[in-house]
């Protein structure tokens, strides 16, 4: 290369740069989320912990303790995400979205662990302001000393590609995990019409813009493809109440048992298979489980796992 | 009341004060834009003229009927203060007033055009007791206020407003929000431009020429403040120097006869300052019960020009009316019926405005001119929510019944029908159902299809056409699941009266009740 070569492609790049910082457009440097994410992970003393017969907060104090504390998945000074299940403009009772109290019991351990700061969002399904306040989730955030994000414009999004995708082969991603922060999943257990159930591989679909192309496009494919391109640090199942029938909205509270159960993994896809079957189903054949696993996302066999049981 | 010091007017200082908070709240409460949007105020639009007397028409509720009866004694009593401290219209023209004023514009005293004020009225009051509100809508100053703050300084305001909130964002600040605008169409646009067009340049000249020509308000209020107990009027002081007159903006004040046409005074007080004799005041006098007979030439003239005015406004607006709407219209809960809406709506854009999912959306031409700018339910825009009753509890003139959220819950607003050549199952044969996702009422479930796929099933009795599975579903073929409108809205089944979604037994596995045990 001579140097009027140099200093054209120079030129070149610098105007590239300038354009898209000038246009706001913080297109994410990196190709794929998962060279973000790739950090030693600590030991941990168990591959998945299940706890029952408590309130939403103290399933959680036990489970994490039993984890070896909050502190094994954020460090001080960090910045923890938090995409908890926010979709329905419904009541708590109804058991649509993730129960506040467990949210804000999360918060609370990041923080106590060091977390700089602690964002919670959500891409809803029904209109974002009145969901995010009526599931009670903003004001319990709010209490605990979290941060609500918005999620309801396309510019809160970037695109990612997920080169291993079969049917989701890139996604605009909502921009808080696209930085360098502690990514944690709290989805609630529930009837789905359109998936079965949801759990916490289904709750990434809050974390895209564009939901219509998995429903359009292989919707068990494009669930079990989302974790190929970041997964949660953290999953915490909340089956304290859970919806049997009618979901994922729900018609009333009498379609809701109590379980008073926290699955807690950073496997997502074991997260999904010790879901289904408290809720009655063979994981295997739970189409977007089996997909997952055999994609090398996470292990759907418990039996392989160590796990801690706790009743409380 | 003598005004000793032109500087000190109190009534003027009172009527500015009022009518301040008056365009401010009224513009507040049409911006309505998140995270300010429970800034509502409900009373302000209920003591709206009109508003009043339409919602004490269609719903008789006790406020309205309150609101009507305080108005009209107001008026008696005081003239028409609601003109200069209330109409957030009136509100509007003041400010192209005293830019004319600035200008140096003076206005004079001009003759009472009682055809064309009377002769409107009747045909309004002729044409809304047969059921058709176009003139209202046309003439209305409430409404005109609402359609010109919705459609034209909301558009502006909200643009300004995404673009704080979007640096806002991205610093990670999250006090502002971004929110997304009403449909808007080029025809709306234009025709509230071309009415503030027209306001602002009969205001800049005239000053209250509308309030006292073509308002039927105005008209309204005038026969009784004709009557009022306070009123404006000169005494022998006056040494007819015209100053008052140059400054009425109402064209109300007769120099050569020292006389004030109480109908047409807007009660701004300004008069009492601008006179350097005292000559002014607003005082109590007896309403004279003898009134000043026109001769009879005078008579006969304004009479047949009264009826020359009634037919050319009562063809327009019947005209306006004669089409039908489109039998797929979906409307607004509380609208009732398509006739129910056509009577009582005066397009003021309120609920189009607060609509939380922006479902609402004025009408154009596709629906029929009928219902032209009138609310009805756009599916591409948004649904409507579940929970909400936003639209109702705005409505100021009862042409959305304020149903309650259980009763509006029940409230069939159409019904939804599935096409299946159109949906993803059976094109694609992957599974889908975004439609029974979203349907508060599970009238929508997934019945087995082929294989372990399902397909959506409609079942109409519990179906409230809330619009939620149209909106979502994502067929590029085309929507595979639409809500066919109610002209007449009626009353759905409760959810629990159908049966429940047949529950998917290829993969069940046996749990173990004991309680104590994880089943894994």
């Amino acid at each position: 290369m001579d140097r009027r070569e140099f200093f054209k492609k120079s030129l070149a790049v610098g105007a590239a740069v300038g354009a898209a910082a000038v246009l706001g457009n913080k297109e994410a440097l990196f190709a794929a989320g998962k060279e973000l994410k790739d950090k030693p992970v600590s030991v941990l003393p168990y591959d998945l912990v299940a706890v029952k017969n408590a309130g939403p907060a103290a399933l959680f104090d036990a489970a994490i303790k039993a984890m070896g504390g909050m502190k094994q998945f954020v460090k001080k000074g960090q910045t923890v995400v938090i995409k908890p299940n926010i979709g329905w403009n419904v009541a708590p009772e109804l058991a649509a979205n993730t129960n506040p109290l467990l949210v804000k019991r999360v918060i609370e351990h990041c923080l106590e662990a060091g977390a700089k700061k602690v964002y919670v969002f959500d891409h809803t399904c029904d209109n974002w302001a009145s969901s995010y306040k009526n599931s009670g989730i903003e004001a319990m955030v709010r209490e605990a000393g979290g941060t609500m994000a918005p999620g309801h414009s396309e510019s809160h999004y970037q695109a990612v590609d997920i080169p291993d995708g079969k049917k989701l082969t890139n996604a605009k991603v909502h921009e808080l995990l696209l930085e360098n922060s502690v990514f944690i999943n709290i989805p609630i257990l529930k009837n789905h019409s359109a998936a079965n159930m949801t759990m916490a591989m289904k709750n990434l679909m809050g974390i895209v813009w564009d939901r219509w192309y998995w429903h359009s496009n292989n919707l068990h494919q494009c669930i079990a493809d989302m974790p190929l391109w970041r997964k949660p640090d953290l999953n915490i199942l909340d089956a304290y109440a859970v919806m049997r029938t009618n979901g994922p909205r729900g018609t009333s509270a009498k379609d809701v048992e109590i379980h008073k159960t926290l699955v807690m993994s950073p496997d997502i896809v074991a997260v999904d298979a010790a879901g289904a079957l408290l809720f009655g189903r063979k994981p295997d054949k739970v189409n977007y489980i089996k997909l997952a696993a055999d994609a090398g996302i996470g292990q759907l066999n418990l039996e392989n796992l160590k796990i801690q049981r706790i009743t409380l | 009341m003598k005004i000793k010091n032109a500087a000190r007017n109190p009534l003027k200082i009172l009527r500015i004060t009022a009518m301040t908070l008056t365009v401010s709240v009224f513009t507040v409460i049409f911006l309505h834009a998140e995270p300010f949007s429970g800034w509502t105020a409900p009373l302000f639009t209920t003591f709206q003229a009109w508003p009043a007397v339409s919602l004490a028409l269609s719903s008789a509720a006790v406020l309205a009927i309150t609101a009507v009866i305080i108005i009209a004694l107001v008026t008696l009593l005081f003239g028409r203060v609601f003109c200069s401290m209330l109409c957030p219209l009136g509100g509007l023209q003041d400010i192209f007033h005293s830019a004319g004023r600035k200008a140096g514009i003076k206005t004079r005293f001009s003759k009472p055009l009682h055809f064309l004020r009377y002769g409107i009225l009747a045909a309004l009051v002729i044409l809304f007791t047969a059921g058709n509100g176009a003139l209202l809508l046309l003439l209305e100053p409430y409404s005109h206020y609402g359609r010109i703050t919705a459609n034209l300084i909301k558009p502006a305001f909200l643009a300004g407003n995404n673009l704080a909130a979007g640096l806002l964002e991205s610093m990670k600040i999250y006090v502002l929000h971004k929110n997304v605008l009403h449909s808007l169409s080029a025809i709306l646009v234009i025709f509230s431009a071309v009415s503030l067009l027209l306001l602002a340049v009969s205001s800049f000249f005239k000053g209250r020429l509308f309030c006292n020509t073509l308002c039927p308000v105005g008209s309204l209020l005038g026969i009784f403040s004709r009557f009022s107990l306070f009123g404006i009027s000169i005494n022998n002081s006056c040494t007819e120097c015209g100053l008052c007159a140059s400054n009425c903006r109402a064209g109300c004040i007769d120099v050569k006869n020292r006389s004030v046409d109480k109908s047409r005074c807007v009660a701004c007080f300004d008069c009492l300052s601008s006179c350097r004799f005292e000559a002014l005041h607003y005082s109590a006098a007896l309403p004279a019960l003898s009134m000043h007979l026109p001769a009879r030439r005078e008579f006969i003239k304004n009479t047949v020009l009264m009826t020359a005015a009634f037919i050319p406004a009562a063809a327009a607006a019947a005209g306006f009316r004669l089409s039908k709407p489109d039998s797929n219209l979906c409307l607004p809960p509380g609208a009732e019926s398509a006739l129910h809406l056509q009577k009582y709506c005066t397009a003021c854009h309120l609920c189009v405005s607060v609509c939380p999912t922006r479902v609402i959306a004025p009408a154009m031409g596709e629906t029929g001119l009928s219902m032209l700018f009138l609310p009805r339910l756009d599916f591409k825009k948004g649904y409507c929510t579940y929970e909400c009753t936003s639209c109702m509890q705005a409505c100021p003139t009862g042409a959305l019944k304020d149903l309650t959220l259980p009763r509006k819950k029940e409230t069939r607003l159409g019904i939804s029908r599935f096409i299946a050549h159109l949906c993803i199952v059976t094109i694609h044969e992957t599974d889908c159902g975004a439609c029974s996702e979203h349907c508060p009422t599970k009238a929508v479930i997934m019945v087995p299809y082929k294989g372990n796929l399902r397909i959506p099933l409609v079942r109409p009795d519990i179906c409230i056409g809330c619009g939620a599975c149209e909106h979502v579903c994502p067929s590029r073929a085309g929507k595979a699941i639409v809500v066919d409108g109610l002209s007449i809205h009626d009353r759905a089944l409760p959810p629990e009266s159908a049966p429940r979604e047949p529950d998917r037994v290829e993969d069940r596995v046996e749990i173990k009740k004991s309680g104590e045990e994880f089943p894994f």
